[in-house]
C-alpha cells in the first residue's frame, strides 16, 4: 500500500538537481515532512523525528548560510501533512529516503573542486544530515 | 561535591560562629593563640560588614543616606556596617585573609566572605544583573531575610567580647592590652539589635537557596548533569535576550529541549491519574511553537552550549525517565524520587525558559526584520504588495507577515504562563496500553503490520 508522500518523495529523489541545489531540496523537503510526522505521532513516539527534524533545520541552516541564493533558486516543497490511514514506519522511510538521496548528492558534490569554505559547509551538512537520518531509523554504516 | 547555596553557606556559618562563642567557655593555651582568637573573631565582624556592603550596595547607600525618610532596614543595615567599622578598624584586606583560619571564628568569616562573593557574582560592576537569579537577590524579601541573619550573627559575635577578654587575660596579656584588643561590642550590639527589629516579621521569609551561576557540568551523575545542563540551559536562555547574537535557530533549539522534557516527564507520570495529560499537553505546546519558528529564517547561527546540551540531554532524559514502558513516578524508591524532583524542577524551569524565549523573541522582530520565504505567504498577504509579489516570484526571502510573528508571540504566552492544574483541553488522552501516555491515536498502525 502506498503514502500519499510516495509518489512526490519518488519524484523528488529522482528529479532533484545534482549539487548544492539538490541538497537544499531534498534537506527543505525532508525537513517539513518530519514536523509533519511529528504533529501525527503521539508526542511521546514523536520525540526522535523531532531531533531529526531539528538536525534537518540545521543542515538547511547552514547551505543557506554558506550559498543564500539557494532557496530563490531551488524547488521549495512540502509534502504536506500525513493522510489519516498513512504508516508512521513508512512516513520514516520516506524521510529517510529523501535524506539518504540528500547524502548521496553531498557524497557526489565532494568529488568536485570545491573552496576550503565550501568543503567545510558539506562536511556540516552531511555530519547533520547523517545525524538526522540515525535518529529517524537508528544507527547505520 | 555539590556547589554550596547562599542557604547553605549561611546555616554554615552559623553553626561555626555558634562553635566560635561555645569555645569562649575553654581556656587558652598561650598569647599566641589568645591573639589569633580575637583576629579571628575581628574577621567575623569584618566579614560581616563586607556582606552587608554587598546587599546594599555602595550607590544605594548614597541614597539612603540622602533620604529624608530612608528605609528603616536599609539604614539600620548601614549603621551596623559603620559601627562595626569604627569598632574594630577599617583595615582592608584584613590581616586574617593573609594568615588564613586557624578556628571556627576564622572558618565562619571564611564563608560568610563566600556568600559575599556569591551575591557579588550576579551583578557586574556597573550593578546590572548577570544571571536570571539576580532579581531574587535584589528583591526586599530576600534581601531582608538575609540581612536578619545577619543581626542575628553580629549579636551572637558580639556577645562573646567579655568571655573572650577574661580568656585572653588569662594567658597573662596585660589588661591594658586586652582593652585595646576587646574595646567593648556595646555599639555593635545595638545596631544588631536596631537591624533585628527592622527586619523583624511575623512571616519570615526563607533566605535564597541560589548557587553561583551555572557554567560547569558534573558528568558523574545522570540526575546531577540533567540538573546542571538545564540550569546552564536556563542561564543562555536569559542571557540571549540581551545578547546581540540573538537568534531564531537557538530558539528552536530551546522549544526542542522544551518538548523533550515534557515529553520525558510525561512518561515519567504516566498512569489513570497525575499530571501526565497536562505534561503532554504542554509539550504540544512547545512542539507547535518549535514549528512555527522552523518556518522563520536565521540570519543568525546557534547557540554552540544550547545545542551542546540539547545533544547531552536527547542521551539523559531518557535514562532517567524512558519513553517505553510504564510510569514511574508512583515508586517509593529514593532513586526514583530523586528523578522526579529533577524532573519537577526541569518543567518549572522550561517555563522561567519561556519567559525568557518571549522576551529575546520580541527584542528580535522590535530590532531587526524577521524574513521567511516569500513563498510561504498566503495570496491575502501579498495581493496589496507588488514588492512582495515579486519577491514570491523570484523566491525570494519577504519580511515574515505579522500573522506569523503574533502565533509565535500567541505560543510563548501561553507557555511563560504557569501550566494549569487541571488537564488541559483537546485531544483525549488516551492509554492504548497500560499506563503508557498517548495522546493521539495511533492511527495507520494496521498499515505497518
Amino acid at each position: 500500500m502506498s503514502l500519499s508522500w510516495t509518489a512526490p518523495a519518488d519524484v523528488l529523489t529522482e528529479c532533484a538537481e545534482p549539487g548544492w541545489a539538490g541538497i537544499w531540496t531534498l534537506t527543505h523537503a525532508a525537513a517539513h515532512a518530519a514536523l509533519h510526522l511529528a504533529d501525527a505521532l503521539p508526542l511521546i513516539d514523536a520525540l526522535d523525528v523531532i531531533y531529526a527534524a531539528a538536525d534537518l533545520r540545521e543542515a538547511q541552516d547552514k547551505l543557506e548560510w554558506a550559498h543564500p541564493a539557494l532557496p530563490a533558486r531551488c524547488a521549495a516543497v512540502d509534502l504536506g501533512p500525513l493522510d489519516s490511514g498513512d504508516g508512521f514506519t513508512r512516513g520514516r522511510l520516506v524521510l529517510d529516503q529523501l535524506t539518504t538521496a540528500a547524502l548521496n548528492r553531498a557524497s557526489d558534490l565532494f568529488d568536485a573542486d570545491l573552496t576550503i569554505a565550501d568543503l567545510l559547509t558539506l562536511a556540516d551538512v552531511e555530519a547533520a544530515l547523517r545525524r538526522a537520518r540515525e535518529k529517524l531509523l537508528g544507527p547505520r554504516p | 561535591m555539590t556547589p554550596a547555596t547562599y542557604r547553605d553557606l549561611i546555616a554554615q556559618a552559623t553553626t561555626l560562629i555558634e562553635d566560635g562563642r561555645r569555645s569562649t567557655a575553654i581556656r587558652m593555651d598561650d598569647r599566641d593563640s589568645a591573639l589569633s582568637v580575637v583576629t579571628d573573631r575581628h574577621a567575623v565582624l569584618s566579614a560581616l560588614e563586607a556582606h552587608v556592603w554587598a546587599l546594599i550596595g555602595p550607590g544605594r547607600a548614597a541614597g539612603v543616606r540622602s533620604a529624608l525618610h530612608p528605609d528603616p532596614v536599609e539604614a539600620a543595615a548601614l549603621h551596623l556596617a559603620a559601627t562595626i567599622t569604627e569598632t574594630i578598624g577599617v583595615e582592608h584586606p584584613h590581616p586574617s585573609l593573609l594568615a588564613g583560619p586557624h578556628g571556627a571564628w576564622g572558618r565562619a568569616a571564611q564563608t560568610i566572605r563566600a556568600a559575599t562573593d556569591l551575591v557579588s557574582v550576579h551583578h557586574d560592576a556597573a550593578g546590572s544583573p548577570r544571571s536570571p537569579n539576580a532579581h531574587v537577590l535584589e528583591s526586599t524579601d530576600a534581601r531582608d531575610a538575609a540581612l536578619a541573619h545577619l543581626a542575628t550573627l553580629a549579636l551572637t559575635t558580639a556577645s562573646v567580647e567579655d568571655a573572650l577578654a577574661l580568656r585572653v587575660g588569662q594567658t597573662g596579656v596585660p589588661w591594658a592590652t586586652v582593652r585595646a584588643w576587646l574595646p567593648g561590642m556595646q555599639h555593635v550590639t545595638l545596631a544588631a539589635r536596631d537591624l533585628a527589629r527592622a527586619t523583624e516579621s511575623h512571616d519570615p521569609h526563607a533566605l535564597p537557596d541560589i548557587g553561583l551561576i551555572p557554567t560547569r557540568v558534573r558528568t558523574g551523575d545522570v540526575v546531577v548533569e540533567l540538573t546542571d545542563r538545564l540550569a546552564r540551559v536556563r542561564q543562555h536562555a536569559w542571557e540571549l535576550v540581551n545578547s546581540p547574537d540573538r537568534s531564531v535557530a537557538t530558539l528552536r533549539d530551546l522549544a526542542t529541549i522544551g518538548i523533550a522534557v515534557h515529553a520525558h516527564a510525561a512518561a515519567f507520570h504516566a498512569g489513570p491519574a497525575g499530571p501526565a495529560s497536562t505534561l503532554v499537553a504542554r509539550g504540544r505546546s512547545w512542539q507547535a511553537l518549535g514549528s512555527k519558528l522552523a518556518a522563520l529564517a536565521s540570519p543568525v547561527p546557534h547557540d554552540d552550549v544550547v545545542r551542546a546540551d540539547l545533544t547531552a540531554l536527547a542521551r539523559l532524559l531518557p535514562t532517567v525517565a524512558p519513553l517505553s514502558g510504564p510510569g514511574r513516578a508512583h515508586e517509593a524508591d529514593p532513586t526514583i524520587r530523586q528523578t522526579g524532583a529533577a524532573l519537577g524542577g526541569a518543567v518549572a524551569l522550561m517555563t522561567e525558559v519561556a519567559d525568557h524565549g518571549a522576551r529575546t523573541f520580541a527584542k528580535i522582530t522590535r530590532t531587526s526584520t524577521v524574513y521567511v520565504p516569500a513563498r510561504a505567504l498566503s495570496g491575502e498577504e501579498i495581493t496589496d504588495h507588488p514588492e512582495l509579489v515579486r519577491a514570491r516570484l523570484d523566491g525570494r526571502l519577504a519580511p515574515a507577515p505579522e500573522r506569523q510573528l503574533d502565533e509565535v508571540d500567541e505560543l510563548y504566552q501561553n507557555l511563560r504562563s504557569h501550566p494549569s492544574p487541571t488537564p488541559a483541553l483537546g485531544p483525549a488522552l488516551v492509554h492504548a496500553q497500560a499506563d503508557r501516555v498517548v495522546d493521539v491515536e495511533p492511527m495507520g498502525l494496521q498499515v505497518d503490520a
